[in-house]
């Protein structure tokens, strides 16, 4: 016979193969035994005695072990384990592949949705047609803003080819001309404001391509323009495009 | 009245879903209650219950839940499921014919 | 917490399926491979948002491409091999009125021996007509390794032969001479018809992509 409830309750979980489960029955075995040692002491039993007869009342803890070594299967319980960790591993992997997808494209799905995210000019937009792409140049904001007047515009470009090559180099040649004069390079400035969208798989963005490119360009100056024409004089593909502000009242 | 052991043993699972049939409770709960209904006459070795429970649960008779006590206690609450009333019916009627088979018996041998 | 346990049963099932749900997500975001060359053609013409149905032409399997025909334009897909299937790695729609691809290798690097030697092959993919050879001219121009001074050109000429409806294929010819200075192009292609006859003849400027035909 056990002395100690610890004694009796630890010849009960050492039936209980699954050992992962043995803490949790110990607790709810020592609750019961504890619960039935107070209920005791109140009926006036005096702390030892109550002790011994809760003892006893829990019964033979092999048979009780045997009985709750069939409730909790070892494979049950491992197999239980195995799939918190499976499932631990699977979740850490799709948060990584989540984070490592950026930029990349995986279906055309998500690359239809950057092209509906295009920003169409507007109706009163210059227009031309060249062999690679389809050119527009539409008016935008003018406003004040520390002394000086800051009239933007934007240049939208649609490549035909979604695979041939970038226009972003053509940035730097651009020749912009406002009513008063040709307009040096240091006057404008170019914002990208097309995400990028590259169309191949794989870890390397070798072969990556964008198929529109939208600048808002920006003149700063002391002067409100009238209009302004964006020129693109090489080779062969050489455009000009004019932009009108409406009277800004 | 003391009731032979024997005649117990099969039964238990049929009494601890009676108990759990209309409130949930914990185990030593579980122990006093059955105590105080049965006048005393079952009082069935208190750890033998938790195999039952256990099992009971790992078949999805009755569900386990933890709350805390205001003595700062956590006691696991067994409440009975759907699927557990339905096995206390069919517990219930199997131990009804078992008894009016008993009693046909009994009764039979003084009735020639 | 008013929610009930899960049975240890249960909760199993319940991992299974959240760890398949995690497999099924992970395929999708990587894109499902196929084992059709036909799905391979249409996701190519889906990148230029195109939807319209796609026919095989012919499957290079040597350069892993496969070329097709969508809204009556060549269309060729590039693709990887994977586990379950290819996956798609490039797309290419090519401008109406571009009749076939003309594909031509002209170097061997063996990577065992570190060497690069000279050996030729081709394949001309796509609307032939009644060719049935060709011939294609290559200049190889030789260039002294440090001075990088032309040392010696001359033309090359490979022969190929239908094979398919929709290719003509140029067989190795080993030329086993180095090939690490060596610079070699495209000049011209010739098709001929059963009897012998010129189809059609093609000059290349030197610095054309050396697929373009």
């Amino acid at each position: 016979m056990e002395r100690r409830f610890e004694d009796w309750c630890w010849k009960v979980t050492d039936q209980v193969r699954f050992w992962p489960d043995r803490a949790e029955i110990a607790k709810e075995l020592t609750a019961h035994y504890e619960d039935h040692v107070k209920d005791l002491e109140r009926l006036g039993y005096e702390r030892e005695l109550a002790k011994q007869r809760a003892l006893g009342a829990m019964g033979d803890p092999v048979e009780i072990g045997k009985a709750l070594d069939k409730a909790h299967k070892p494979w049950l319980g491992w197999l239980w384990q195995f799939t918190r960790g499976l499932i631990l591993v699977l979740l850490a992997a799709c948060l990584v592949v989540y984070l490592h997808a950026n930029g990349r494209v995986n279906d055309a799905g998500y690359r239809i949705q950057n092209q509906l995210a295009w920003r169409a000019p507007s109706e009163g937009a210059d227009r031309v047609e060249t062999e690679q792409a389809t050119l527009c140049l539409s008016p935008g904001q003018i406003t004040k803003e520390d002394g000086h007047i800051h009239a933007a515009f934007q240049l939208s470009v649609k490549m035909k080819d979604p695979f041939g090559y970038s226009p972003n180099y053509a940035i730097g040649y651009l020749e912009i001309t406002d009513d008063r004069g040709p307009i040096p390079l240091q006057e404008w400035t170019a914002e990208d404001t097309w995400p990028e969208v590259g169309y191949w798989r794989g870890l390397q963005s070798t072969d990556t391509s964008w198929t529109r490119y939208q600048w808002t360009m920006e003149l700063v100056l002391d002067y409100s323009p009238e209009w302004v024409e964006v020129r693109y004089p090489y080779g062969g593909n050489d455009w000009t495009l004019r932009v009108e502000w409406e009277e800004m009242a | 009245m003391k009731i032979d052991k024997s005649l117990m043993t099969g039964s238990t699972t049929l009494l601890v879903l009676s108990l759990l049939a209309r409130e949930e409770m914990y185990g030593y709960q579980m122990i006093t209650e059955l105590a105080r209904r049965s006048d005393h006459t079952f009082e069935l070795k208190e750890g033998t219950l938790y195999p039952i429970l256990h099992t009971l649960e790992a078949d999805r008779l009755v569900t386990v839940r933890e709350k805390e006590a205001e003595t700062g206690r956590v006691r696991k609450y067994y409440r009975i499921t759907r699927k557990g009333l339905k096995a206390l019916e069919e517990k219930k009627e199997e131990w009804n014919v078992f008894a009016q088979k008993v009693n046909a018996v009994i009764c039979g041998a003084s009735l020639a | 917490m008013r929610l009930p346990k899960l049975s240890r049963r249960q909760k199993v099932v319940r991992n299974f399926f959240v760890a398949a749900l995690c497999l099924f997500w992970m395929a999708w975001h990587h894109g499902f491979p196929t084992r059709s060359y036909e799905v391979l053609l249409q996701r190519a013409a889906g990148v230029y948002l195109i939807e319209a149905p796609v026919e095989l032409l012919y499957v290079y399997e040597e350069e892993q491409f496969v070329y097709g025909v969508v809204d009556e334009r060549l269309l060729r897909a590039g693709y990887e091999d994977e586990l379950f299937g290819m996956q798609l790695n490039h797309s290419r729609l090519y401008p109406e009125g571009k009749r076939y691809v003309v594909h031509y290798n002209t170097h061997d690097y063996d990577k065992a021996s570190d060497t690069c030697t000279l050996r030729f092959d081709g394949m001309l993919i796509g609307f032939l007509g009644d060719a049935a050879t060709a011939e294609m001219d290559i200049q190889l121009v030789t260039y002294h390794s440090i001075t990088m001074k032309e040392e010696s050109r001359e033309i090359k000429t490979i022969i190929g032969v239908r094979e398919g409806n929709y290719n003509l294929r140029f067989p190795v010819v080993e030329d086993g001479r180095d090939g690490l200075n060596v610079n070699a192009s495209l000049v011209s292609l010739r098709l001929y018809d059963k009897g012998g006859n010129l189809l059609e003849e093609k000059f290349y400027e030197p610095q054309d992509l050396f697929e373009e035909g």
